[in-house]
Protein backbone atom coordinates (compact mmCIF):
# COMPACT_ATOMS: atom_id res chain seq x y z
CA UNK A 1 0.00 0.00 0.00
CA UNK A 2 1.44 3.20 -1.20
CA UNK A 3 1.40 6.14 1.84
CA UNK A 4 -1.33 8.58 1.70
CA UNK A 5 -2.42 11.93 3.78
CA UNK A 6 -5.29 11.34 5.86
CA UNK A 7 -8.01 14.08 6.25
CA UNK A 8 -11.17 14.06 7.91
CA UNK A 9 -12.59 17.41 7.63
CA UNK A 10 -15.58 18.78 9.55
CA UNK A 11 -18.61 19.20 6.83
CA UNK A 12 -19.16 18.25 3.65
CA UNK A 13 -18.25 21.29 1.98
CA UNK A 14 -14.39 20.91 3.26
CA UNK A 15 -14.66 17.58 2.13
CA UNK A 16 -15.87 18.59 -1.15
CA UNK A 17 -12.82 20.81 -1.38
CA UNK A 18 -10.29 18.56 -0.66
CA UNK A 19 -11.38 16.33 -3.28
CA UNK A 20 -12.08 18.74 -5.97
CA UNK A 21 -7.91 18.91 -6.39
CA UNK A 22 -7.75 15.02 -7.61
CA UNK A 23 -7.01 13.85 -11.08
CA UNK A 24 -10.28 11.87 -12.44
CA UNK A 25 -10.30 8.12 -12.04
CA UNK A 26 -9.21 7.19 -15.55
CA UNK A 27 -6.25 9.72 -14.91
CA UNK A 28 -5.48 7.63 -11.75
CA UNK A 29 -7.33 9.62 -9.04
CA UNK A 30 -5.45 10.60 -6.24
CA UNK A 31 -7.79 11.38 -3.93
CA UNK A 32 -10.42 9.61 -2.61
CA UNK A 33 -13.45 9.73 -0.55
CA UNK A 34 -13.15 6.87 2.44
CA UNK A 35 -15.67 5.83 3.89
CA UNK A 36 -16.26 2.07 4.78
CA UNK A 37 -13.26 1.03 2.92
CA UNK A 38 -14.31 -2.22 2.28
CA UNK A 39 -13.44 -1.61 -1.94
CA UNK A 40 -10.57 0.76 -1.38
CA UNK A 41 -8.32 -0.33 1.36
CA UNK A 42 -8.21 -3.99 -0.60
CA UNK A 43 -7.56 -2.28 -3.75
CA UNK A 44 -5.13 -0.36 -2.24
CA UNK A 45 -3.51 -3.47 -0.76
CA UNK A 46 -3.19 -4.66 -4.08
CA UNK A 47 -1.60 -1.41 -5.43
CA UNK A 48 -4.27 -1.09 -7.73
CA UNK A 49 -5.85 2.24 -6.16
CA UNK A 50 -2.85 4.38 -4.78
CA UNK A 51 -4.62 7.54 -3.52
CA UNK A 52 -1.99 10.08 -2.07
CA UNK A 53 -4.95 11.20 -0.31
CA UNK A 54 -7.63 9.97 1.37
CA UNK A 55 -10.68 12.13 2.65
CA UNK A 56 -12.70 10.25 5.58
CA UNK A 57 -16.39 11.65 5.15
CA UNK A 58 -17.85 8.54 7.57
CA UNK A 59 -18.08 10.85 10.49
CA UNK A 60 -19.97 13.35 8.44
CA UNK A 61 -24.15 13.37 8.68
CA UNK A 62 -24.83 10.90 5.63
CA UNK A 63 -26.10 8.31 7.36
CA UNK A 64 -29.40 8.70 7.25
CA UNK A 65 -32.70 7.27 4.85
CA UNK A 66 -35.18 9.74 4.61
CA UNK A 67 -38.52 9.89 3.08
CA UNK A 68 -39.07 12.97 0.22
CA UNK A 69 -41.70 14.75 -0.10
CA UNK A 70 -42.71 13.55 -3.53
CA UNK A 71 -42.60 9.54 -1.93
CA UNK A 72 -38.66 9.18 -2.83
CA UNK A 73 -36.32 8.28 -0.25
CA UNK A 74 -32.80 10.17 0.15
CA UNK A 75 -30.15 7.94 1.13
CA UNK A 76 -27.51 9.35 2.74
CA UNK A 77 -24.02 8.54 0.79
CA UNK A 78 -22.75 6.46 4.02
CA UNK A 79 -25.71 4.27 4.81
CA UNK A 80 -24.74 0.76 5.17
CA UNK A 81 -26.20 -1.71 2.58
CA UNK A 82 -27.13 -3.78 5.46
CA UNK A 83 -28.98 -1.15 7.13
CA UNK A 84 -30.74 0.04 3.74
CA UNK A 85 -31.88 -3.37 3.09
CA UNK A 86 -33.60 -3.52 6.44
CA UNK A 87 -35.19 -0.22 6.33
CA UNK A 88 -38.88 -0.38 7.23
CA UNK A 89 -39.41 2.33 4.69
CA UNK A 90 -37.44 0.50 1.97
CA UNK A 91 -39.19 -3.08 2.81
CA UNK A 92 -42.56 -1.57 2.89
CA UNK A 93 -42.44 -0.22 -0.42
CA UNK A 94 -39.29 -1.27 -2.55
CA UNK A 95 -39.24 -4.95 -1.90
CA UNK A 96 -41.90 -7.26 -3.40
CA UNK A 97 -43.41 -9.87 -0.41
CA UNK A 98 -41.69 -7.09 2.35
CA UNK A 99 -44.41 -6.30 4.74
CA UNK A 100 -43.34 -9.53 6.73
CA UNK A 101 -40.08 -9.53 8.78
CA UNK A 102 -37.25 -10.34 6.36
CA UNK A 103 -36.49 -14.08 5.36
CA UNK A 104 -33.31 -15.44 3.72
CA UNK A 105 -35.14 -17.10 0.89
CA UNK A 106 -36.99 -13.79 -0.07
CA UNK A 107 -33.30 -11.63 0.18
CA UNK A 108 -32.21 -14.76 -1.47
CA UNK A 109 -34.93 -14.89 -4.81
CA UNK A 110 -34.79 -10.66 -4.82
CA UNK A 111 -30.76 -11.25 -5.98
CA UNK A 112 -30.09 -14.17 -6.38
CA UNK A 113 -28.06 -13.85 -10.10
CA UNK A 114 -27.05 -17.53 -9.62
CA UNK A 115 -30.36 -19.23 -10.54
CA UNK A 116 -30.80 -16.49 -13.64
CA UNK A 117 -27.26 -18.19 -14.88
CA UNK A 118 -28.40 -21.58 -14.28
CA UNK A 119 -31.38 -20.79 -16.32
CA UNK A 120 -29.73 -19.91 -19.80
CA UNK A 121 -27.28 -22.14 -21.71
CA UNK A 122 -23.96 -22.61 -20.73
CA UNK A 123 -21.27 -20.20 -22.81
CA UNK A 124 -19.11 -22.39 -24.78
CA UNK A 125 -15.47 -22.06 -23.99
CA UNK A 126 -13.12 -21.50 -26.93
CA UNK B 1 17.60 -0.22 -8.47
CA UNK B 2 14.79 2.47 -6.74
CA UNK B 3 11.84 1.35 -5.57
CA UNK B 4 9.37 2.35 -8.66
CA UNK B 5 6.36 2.27 -5.99
CA UNK B 6 8.40 5.20 -3.84
CA UNK B 7 6.85 8.34 -3.58
CA UNK B 8 8.96 11.26 -1.89
CA UNK B 9 6.62 10.98 0.85
CA UNK B 10 7.12 7.70 0.76
CA UNK B 11 8.02 5.32 4.11
CA UNK B 12 9.61 2.23 3.58
CA UNK B 13 8.78 -0.66 5.74
CA UNK B 14 12.22 -0.75 6.49
CA UNK B 15 12.75 2.59 7.30
CA UNK B 16 9.87 3.03 9.59
CA UNK B 17 10.82 -0.71 11.12
CA UNK B 18 14.61 0.31 11.74
CA UNK B 19 13.74 4.23 13.51
CA UNK B 20 10.69 2.15 15.60
CA UNK B 21 13.51 -0.29 16.38
CA UNK B 22 16.36 2.04 16.96
CA UNK B 23 14.18 4.32 19.66
CA UNK B 24 13.37 1.29 21.43
CA UNK B 25 16.57 0.27 21.78
CA UNK B 26 17.74 4.13 23.14
CA UNK B 27 14.64 3.62 25.61
CA UNK B 28 16.43 0.15 26.84
CA UNK B 29 19.58 1.41 26.94
CA UNK B 30 18.66 4.73 29.07
CA UNK B 31 17.52 2.26 31.54
CA UNK B 32 14.07 2.83 31.12
CA UNK B 33 11.35 -0.56 30.32
CA UNK B 34 10.62 -0.60 26.77
CA UNK B 35 7.37 -1.55 27.78
CA UNK B 36 6.80 1.79 29.80
CA UNK B 37 4.41 4.43 28.85
CA UNK B 38 6.40 7.43 29.09
CA UNK B 39 9.27 6.69 27.21
CA UNK B 40 7.02 4.84 24.07
CA UNK B 41 5.53 7.78 24.25
CA UNK B 42 8.10 10.21 24.09
CA UNK B 43 10.32 8.07 21.33
CA UNK B 44 6.71 7.66 19.39
CA UNK B 45 6.57 11.94 19.76
CA UNK B 46 10.07 11.70 18.73
CA UNK B 47 9.99 9.44 15.60
CA UNK B 48 6.79 10.98 14.33
CA UNK B 49 8.06 13.71 11.96
CA UNK B 50 11.03 10.74 11.19
CA UNK B 51 8.71 8.18 10.01
CA UNK B 52 5.36 9.84 9.53
CA UNK B 53 3.37 7.72 12.07
CA UNK B 54 0.79 9.00 13.46
CA UNK B 55 -1.00 9.24 17.26
CA UNK B 56 -4.53 7.26 17.09
CA UNK B 57 -6.02 6.78 20.68
CA UNK B 58 -8.75 3.83 20.65
CA UNK B 59 -10.90 2.43 23.18
CA UNK B 60 -10.11 -1.25 23.30
CA UNK B 61 -12.12 -3.54 25.68
CA UNK B 62 -13.19 -0.60 27.54
CA UNK B 63 -9.63 0.47 27.97
CA UNK B 64 -7.61 3.42 26.09
CA UNK B 65 -5.28 2.97 23.91
CA UNK B 66 -2.79 5.70 22.61
CA UNK B 67 -0.37 4.60 20.10
CA UNK B 68 1.57 5.71 17.20
CA UNK B 69 1.10 3.96 13.50
CA UNK B 70 1.73 4.31 10.24
CA UNK B 71 -1.54 5.48 8.63
CA UNK B 72 -1.38 2.61 6.38
CA UNK B 73 -1.71 0.11 9.71
CA UNK B 74 -5.25 -1.60 9.49
CA UNK B 75 -7.09 -2.19 12.72
CA UNK B 76 -6.58 -5.42 12.32
CA UNK B 77 -2.68 -5.24 12.53
CA UNK B 78 -2.60 -2.62 15.23
CA UNK B 79 -4.71 -4.94 17.69
CA UNK B 80 -2.58 -7.41 17.22
CA UNK B 81 1.21 -6.28 16.46
CA UNK B 82 0.95 -2.86 17.53
CA UNK B 83 -1.69 -3.14 21.17
CA UNK B 84 -0.56 -7.68 21.26
CA UNK B 85 -4.54 -8.56 21.09
CA UNK B 86 -3.82 -11.33 18.82
CA UNK B 87 -6.95 -13.28 19.77
CA UNK B 88 -8.81 -11.51 16.31
CA UNK B 89 -7.17 -13.54 13.35
CA UNK B 90 -5.89 -12.67 10.31
CA UNK B 91 -7.12 -15.29 7.82
CA UNK B 92 -7.34 -13.55 4.06
CA UNK B 93 -6.52 -10.11 5.18
CA UNK B 94 -8.96 -8.91 2.26
CA UNK B 95 -12.28 -9.26 4.07
CA UNK B 96 -13.22 -12.25 2.51
CA UNK B 97 -12.84 -15.04 5.63
CA UNK B 98 -14.51 -12.96 8.47
CA UNK B 99 -11.66 -14.24 11.08
CA UNK B 100 -10.71 -10.64 11.75
CA UNK B 101 -14.07 -9.89 12.86
CA UNK B 102 -14.46 -7.02 15.85
CA UNK B 103 -16.65 -4.09 16.75
CA UNK B 104 -17.09 -1.03 16.66
CA UNK B 105 -18.87 1.16 18.13
CA UNK B 106 -21.16 -2.04 18.58
CA UNK B 107 -21.28 -3.14 15.02
CA UNK B 108 -19.42 -5.99 13.15
CA UNK B 109 -16.47 -4.87 11.07
CA UNK B 110 -14.07 -6.94 9.02
CA UNK B 111 -10.55 -5.38 10.64
CA UNK B 112 -8.83 -5.90 7.84
CA UNK B 113 -10.35 -3.92 5.28
CA UNK B 114 -10.19 -1.20 7.93
CA UNK B 115 -7.43 1.38 9.24
CA UNK B 116 -6.81 2.22 12.92
CA UNK B 117 -6.72 5.68 11.69
CA UNK B 118 -10.42 5.74 11.03
CA UNK B 119 -11.52 4.66 14.57
CA UNK B 120 -9.52 7.36 16.22
CA UNK B 121 -11.56 8.00 19.72
CA UNK B 122 -13.92 5.27 18.67
CA UNK B 123 -15.23 2.25 20.95
CA UNK B 124 -13.34 -1.17 19.88
CA UNK B 125 -14.46 -4.67 21.30
CA UNK B 126 -12.10 -7.87 20.47
CA UNK B 127 -12.68 -11.69 21.43
CA UNK B 128 -10.91 -10.51 24.34
CA UNK B 129 -13.44 -8.18 25.79
CA UNK B 130 -16.69 -10.41 25.08
CA UNK B 131 -15.69 -12.77 28.12
CA UNK B 132 -13.21 -14.53 30.37
CA UNK B 133 -12.75 -18.21 30.76
CA UNK B 134 -14.43 -17.71 34.78
CA UNK B 135 -17.14 -15.45 33.08
CA UNK B 136 -17.76 -16.21 29.34
CA UNK B 137 -19.83 -14.54 27.36
CA UNK B 138 -23.35 -16.81 26.51
CA UNK B 139 -21.86 -17.02 23.51
CA UNK B 140 -19.07 -18.47 23.93
CA UNK B 141 -20.24 -20.80 26.60
CA UNK B 142 -23.05 -22.14 23.48
CA UNK B 143 -19.76 -22.33 21.17
CA UNK B 144 -18.30 -24.79 23.89
CA UNK B 145 -21.23 -26.77 24.67
CA UNK B 146 -22.27 -27.06 21.22
CA UNK B 147 -18.84 -28.03 19.40
CA UNK B 148 -18.88 -24.88 17.50
CA UNK B 149 -14.90 -24.87 16.58
CA UNK B 150 -12.44 -27.61 15.44
CA UNK B 151 -8.95 -25.51 14.41
CA UNK B 152 -10.39 -22.70 16.57
CA UNK B 153 -8.46 -20.25 13.87
CA UNK B 154 -12.06 -18.66 12.67
CA UNK B 155 -13.42 -19.11 16.40
CA UNK B 156 -12.99 -15.44 17.39
CA UNK B 157 -14.69 -13.96 14.36
CA UNK B 158 -17.30 -16.50 14.34
CA UNK B 159 -17.99 -15.62 17.95
CA UNK B 160 -17.83 -11.57 17.01
CA UNK B 161 -20.35 -12.03 14.10
CA UNK B 162 -22.49 -14.07 16.74
CA UNK B 163 -23.10 -11.66 19.06
CA UNK B 164 -23.43 -8.78 16.78
CA UNK B 165 -26.24 -10.64 15.09
CA UNK B 166 -28.07 -10.81 17.98
CA UNK B 167 -28.78 -6.86 17.51
CA UNK B 168 -29.41 -7.36 13.57
CA UNK B 169 -32.80 -8.02 12.41
CA UNK B 170 -32.16 -11.72 11.37
CA UNK B 171 -34.99 -14.05 11.11
CA UNK B 172 -36.06 -16.98 12.90
CA UNK B 173 -35.30 -19.72 10.41
CA UNK B 174 -31.85 -21.54 10.54
CA UNK B 175 -31.54 -20.48 6.93
CA UNK B 176 -31.35 -17.00 8.00
CA UNK B 177 -28.73 -17.18 10.58
CA UNK B 178 -26.90 -18.97 7.65
CA UNK B 179 -27.34 -15.99 5.46
CA UNK B 180 -26.14 -13.07 8.29
CA UNK B 181 -23.14 -15.55 9.20
CA UNK B 182 -22.23 -15.77 5.81
CA UNK B 183 -19.20 -13.59 6.06
CA UNK B 184 -17.58 -16.16 7.85
CA UNK B 185 -15.99 -18.97 6.91
CA UNK B 186 -14.81 -22.00 8.48
CA UNK B 187 -12.43 -24.71 6.31
CA UNK B 188 -13.25 -27.01 9.35
CA UNK B 189 -16.96 -27.06 8.52
CA UNK B 190 -18.06 -26.69 11.88
CA UNK B 191 -20.96 -24.94 10.05
CA UNK B 192 -24.00 -27.09 11.65
CA UNK B 193 -22.50 -26.66 15.12
CA UNK B 194 -21.85 -23.14 14.68
CA UNK B 195 -25.50 -22.52 13.47
CA UNK B 196 -26.56 -24.22 16.86
CA UNK B 197 -24.88 -22.39 18.94
CA UNK B 198 -26.10 -19.42 17.42
CA UNK B 199 -29.85 -20.92 17.56
CA UNK B 200 -29.69 -21.68 20.88
CA UNK B 201 -28.05 -18.07 22.64
CA UNK B 202 -31.28 -16.85 20.30
CA UNK B 203 -33.81 -19.30 22.06
CA UNK B 204 -34.47 -21.00 18.92
CA UNK B 205 -32.92 -24.24 19.88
Amino acid sequence: MHAFDFMRPGDAEAAIRAAAQTKTAQQGADVRFLAGGTTLLDLMKLNVETPARLVDINRLAFAKVEATPDGGLRIGATVRNSDLAYHPAVRRDYLPEAAAPPSAAATARSRCWARARAASPPTRRT
Amino acid sequence: MRDPYLRPSDLTRRAFLTTAGASAAAAALAGCAPASQPAAQAGAVADAAKTGAVPVTLRINGQEHRVSVDPRTTLLDCLRETVGLTGTKKGCDHGQCGACTVHVNGRRVNSCLSLALMHDGEEITTIEGLGAPEALHPMQAAFLARDGYQCGYCTSGQIMSAVALLKEPCGRDDADVKEFMSGNICRCGAYPNIVAAIQQVRGNR
